[in-house]
This record gives structure tokens, C-alpha cells and sequence, in this order.
């Protein structure tokens, strides 16, 4: 497999146009995430996350770990503001998005991709228009998202499977498409929840190896994962969760302690 | 332009998604449109009709001949001082005879005999600001007979009753229909709406996790709601445009009142009427129905 990328990728013209879109105060801060003393307490008493400071440097590849419920899905949902904290407050590219208007909320999702174990893909689009959809919903024109589509595919290496349906392709292939999906936009941060739960040990390498690739190329990772193999292989920062605290933080750490 | 083309794109295709809910939608709003068409058109007719009838209404008073003159004129006064009196005119003994010669004068059917003397009497003709008040005004005038100057008090125009009673229960009956028929309108077309919505979950969920504008998630289905209304609006106009000619001619008869026709001034504003009130709860509908989708 190839991945040959095209030199422009992560660094054209509209990444520069969308640095220059943001506060002044936040140019520096790309990429960065920092929570601030986060509890979140859902309305029937359930305590997701209590007290939690974290923060994750522009360019890190972080992993999210912990059993179900310790609070991983809710960092994630926290970080593209689907829900809010009860206290405490987070930054994302060095913005409060706590604070953020509701209006504001679509510009913080185009910078933050996500992709889940399930790849959320459209059964009726093909893999290029999957892709292309994230760019014309956003008010791209027709033309930007062709020529961003095709950057996109190639980077994942779809290419070749462009005018497939999402059910003539493998799960490694749907989840590639989700990731160039979540890519187009050229986000500062990808997320990715559980994005190998889904998929074959060597499957699952292919899609950790491209989003290492990813991250190389200056996108902050992170990724909540229960794939102790893959955690273990690549010794980067664990971040170990608990009843919705923070019980261990590794710079090249391991699945367990 | 790609957005707009997407936008009304998706709005026609969730119209025919589900026809049979879309037309049934499209005939609720119709009906609906139909009757505040039909409401219109009637309440401005027989407004304009009873502003006419308005402005005749008149009580009369007839005046005793030998009631003194000083006392007559103060009547006068008094009567003007009423707030609800807009003009009072004195029709002396001579006016009025001249005034039947004329009459008799003007028409086949009527020959008057000269009797050599005046059997008329003098009145006081009195011009009311609003015809509502013609009861009320009446019965106060009624207090002075016997007094020495009124012998008979001549008020109440049935027609103006009749007609005055017509217009006020149309009037409340037809916001209360009108009403009911508004919430079961919006009731069908927010349905209509949430099945488009419910089709389209999955796409909705994908466009606000990549940062689609909430407008941009709502427009298609607050068009799809508006085509509906605009598709109800222009049945409704036909049916009114073809039927509106029988139903003014009826009405009439039965009013017996003075045919009127609407100028085409008002045939534009009850257009702009009817393709408002389709837009707006066209589109309001399906606002509602989007709105749980956008929550987040």
C-alpha cells in the first residue's frame, strides 16, 4: 500500500485562510486541546467526569483508555461540544468553546474531524460523494470539493474504490473513507472513537498506520481505543481513565499500568 | 449557487419521497387557505355593506305640531351633544311635503292627491356615527314622547340589525373555525415534515458532525414545507377565483343587499393574504419539526 500524498496536502492556501480566521489570541494554539477542571454530571445523577485537567500539545497522539463508562465518549462528545460541562472549562485551538455562541459551533466542528467505530458513512453515496458531502454542506463550491475529494481519496488510498457504494467495501475501506471524510475540511484535530473496534487485527493496523501518517502531517490525534496491542506497539501518550478521572497520564505509556 | 441548488434539490426530492403524505399535506393547507380566503372575501363584502347601510342609518323623530320651536331646538342640541350622534337635521312640516311631491314626482307607481292641507309632521332626522348604536340612542328619544314635543320615535332599520349580526358571527365563528383548522394544518404538515426529517436522520446526523450551519440542515425541509404551502395556496386561489362569482350573487339575494364587486386591489391582497399565511406555516411547520434535530 501507498501513501503517497500530494506535497500541498495540510499545509494550501486554506489552512493559511483559516489561521488567519481565527481570534489572534488562538493562532498559536492550533491543534491544542486543554481541559480546565471539567465535571460532567448527567441530569439523572450519573457522575462522568469529575475534576479532569488535561492538556494536549498541537501535534500530540494521544490515547484515550479505560473499561465502558469511564469517561472517554464523554471527553470526545465535550471536545465537538455536543454536550456541555457542568463545570470547568475547555479549549479547543485555544478557544473557549464552553463560552462559544451556539452559532459558532459548526466552525469548531469543521476544525475538530471525528470518526467512530461504526463509520457513520451514507449507504446511498458513493465513497467520493461520502467524502464531498462534508465539503458541500459546509458551502464549498463544487469545483473545491472534487479537487479536495481526490486529495483526500488518495491520501487514504481509495483512489481506485471512488465510485463504490459503502456496502461493496471492506470495513478497513469504510473506515478509510470515514477518515477522509473527517479530513477534508483540514481539521486541526482528528478523533477517532474506537476506530479499529470494529475491524480485523491486520485491518486495524492499516487504519493505525494511516492515521499515524495523519498525525505526522501535523494533525493533534486523538483516539479512544479498548485495542491493548496497539496501544502497547506504539508506546505514545496514554491517558488512563476511571470513573471519570484521570488515574494515569504516560508520555510512552502502556495499555495497563 | 451549488448550495442553493442543493438546498431546493433536497426539498423537491423530499416532496416526492412520500407523495401520498406530501399531497395529503398540500389538501389540509388548501382546505384551510380556502376557508380564510372564503373568510376574507366575506367579511370585506359585508364590512363594505354595512358601511354603506351605515351611512344611511338614520332615526327620525316626528315632531307634535304644536310643539314650541325653542323647545324643539333645544331637543336639538341635546340630541347633537351624544357622542354617538353624528348629525342632526330639522325637516320642517313644508320640507317634508315638498319631499313627497318630489318622491311622487320621480315615480309611476305612487299619485298623490292634494288634500289642500299638510298632514305631515315636522321631524328631526338624525345622522348616527356607528349603526350600533341605533338601539341604545332609540330608547333614550323614546323617554321624550308624550313630553310635548316628540309624538313618535321612527328608528331600527331591521336590515342593518340583520346584517350587523351576519358579519359579527361570521366573524367570531371564523377566527374559531379558522383556528382549529390552522392547529391541524401545522398539526399534518409538521408530520409531513418530521417523515422527511426521520428519512434524512442520518444525513442530518453527518451534516452537523462535519459543521453544516444549522440554516443549512433546516432549509431543505422549510421548503419542502413552504412548496406544500404554496401548492395548497394555489388551489385554494382557483377554487375561490372560480367559485367567488355564484357565491357573491347568492349571498347578495340573500342579504338583500346591494350587489358589490371587489376591485382587483382586493383580489391582490387577498393573493398576498393567502401565499402568506401558506409560507408561514409551511415553513413554520417544518421549523417545528427540525427543531429536535438541531438541539445539539
Amino acid at each position: 500500500m501507498s501513501w503517497a500524498l500530494p506535497a500541498a496536502y495540510g499545509s494550501g492556501k486554506d489552512t493559511n485562510e483559516r489561521r488567519a480566521a481565527l481570534p489572534r489570541c488562538a493562532q498559536g494554539g492550533l491543534g491544542l486541546i486543554t481541559l480546565d477542571d471539567v465535571s460532567k454530571r448527567f441530569p439523572n445523577g450519573t457522575e462522568a467526569l469529575r475534576d479532569v485537567d488535561l492538556e494536549i500539545a498541537s501535534g500530540d497522539f494521544c490515547f484515550l483508555v479505560g473499561s465502558s463508562g469511564a469517561g472517554k465518549s464523554t471527553i470526545i462528545r465535550l471536545l465537538i461540544r455536543e454536550e456541555l460541562p457542568t463545570t470547568g472549562r475547555v479549549f479547543v485551538d485555544g478557544q473557549d468553546i464552553v463560552a462559544m455562541r451556539h452559532g459558532q459551533i459548526p466552525q469548531l466542528r469543521r476544525r475538530v474531524g471525528v470518526v467512530f467505530q461504526d463509520f457513520k458513512l451514507l449507504p446511498r453515496k458513493t465513497v467520493a460523494e461520502n467524502i464531498s458531502f462534508a465539503l458541500l454542506v459546509t458551502g464549498r463550491s463544487e469545483e473545491e470539493a472534487s479537487e479536495e475529494t481526490e486529495r483526500a481519496l488518495s491520501l487514504v488510498g481509495l483512489s481506485q474504490r471512488r465510485d463504490h457504494f459503502p456496502d461493496q467495501l471492506s470495513g478497513g475501506e469504510q473506515q478509510r473513507t470515514a477518515i477522509a471524510r473527517a479530513l477534508v475540511n483540514r481539521p486541526s484535530i482528528l478523533i477517532a472513537d474506537e476506530p479499529t473496534g470494529n475491524l480485523d487485527p491486520v485491518t486495524s493496523w492499516e487504519i493505525i498506520k494511516l492515521l499515524l501518517r495523519v498525525n505526522e502531517l501535523g494533525t493533534t490525534m486523538v483516539m479512544a481505543t479498548h485495542n491493548a496491542e496497539i496501544v502497547n506497539a506504539l508506546r505514545r501518550r496514554v491517558i488512563h481513565l476511571d470513573h471519570g478521572t484521570v488515574v494515569r497520564d504516560e508520555r510512552e505509556g502502556l495499555y495497563a499500568a | 449557487m451549488r448550495r442553493t441548488a442543493y438546498v431546493l434539490n433536497a426539498a423537491w426530492q423530499g416532496f416526492w419521497r412520500n407523495p401520498v403524505m406530501s399531497l395529503a399535506s398540500t389538501f389540509t393547507v388548501g382546505l384551510m387557505l380556502l376557508l380564510f380566503a372564503f373568510m376574507l372575501t366575506t367579511d370585506r363584502g359585508l364590512q363594505a355593506a354595512a358601511g354603506i347601510l351605515e351611512s344611511k342609518v338614520e332615526l327620525a323623530l316626528f315632531l307634535d305640531d304644536d310643539a314650541r320651536v325653542s323647545d324643539i331646538l333645544d331637543l336639538r342640541a341635546r340630541i347633537e351633544a351624544d357622542p354617538a350622534v353624528d348629525r342632526v337635521d330639522y325637516v320642517t312640516k313644508e320640507q317634508a311635503m315638498k319631499r313627497l311631491v318630489d318622491i311622487a314626482a320621480s315615480r309611476k307607481d305612487i299619485q298623490l292627491v292634494d288634500v289642500g292641507t299638510n298632514p305631515l309632521p315636522a321631524s328631526l332626522e338624525i345622522k348616527l356615527a356607528r349603526a350600533q348604536d341605533a338601539a341604545r340612542v332609540g330608547a333614550i328619544l323614546r323617554s321624550e314622547i308624550g313630553k310635548g314635543v316628540v309624538s313618535e320615535v321612527v328608528d331600527n332599520p331591521p336590515l342593518v340589525d340583520k346584517l350587523l349580526t351576519v358579519t359579527r358571527v361570521l366573524s367570531i365563528g371564523g377566527v374559531a373555525v379558522l383556528a382549529m383548522m390552522l392547529i391541524v394544518t401545522l398539526f399534518v404538515i409538521v408530520n409531513t415534515i418530521r417523515i422527511a426529517v426521520h428519512a434524512r436522520r442520518d444525513e442530518i446526523e453527518i451534516m452537523k458532525l462535519v459543521g453544516a450551519t444549522d440554516w443549512f440542515v433546516r432549509w431543505p425541509f422549510v421548503l419542502e414545507g413552504m412548496l406544500v404551502g404554496m401548492l395548497g395556496a394555489v388551489a385554494a386561489l382557483a377554487v375561490v377565483l372560480t367559485a367567488a362569482g355564484p357565491i357573491t350573487s347568492s349571498l347578495v339575494g340573500f342579504l338583500e343587499i346591494v350587489p358589490l364587486s371587489f376591485g382587483s386591489a382586493f383580489l391582490w391582497q387577498l393573493a398576498a393574504s393567502v401565499f402568506g399565511l401558506a409560507l408561514l406555516v409551511g415553513g413554520g411547520g417544518a421549523m417545528l419539526s427540525v427543531r429536535n434535530h438541531l438541539a445539539k
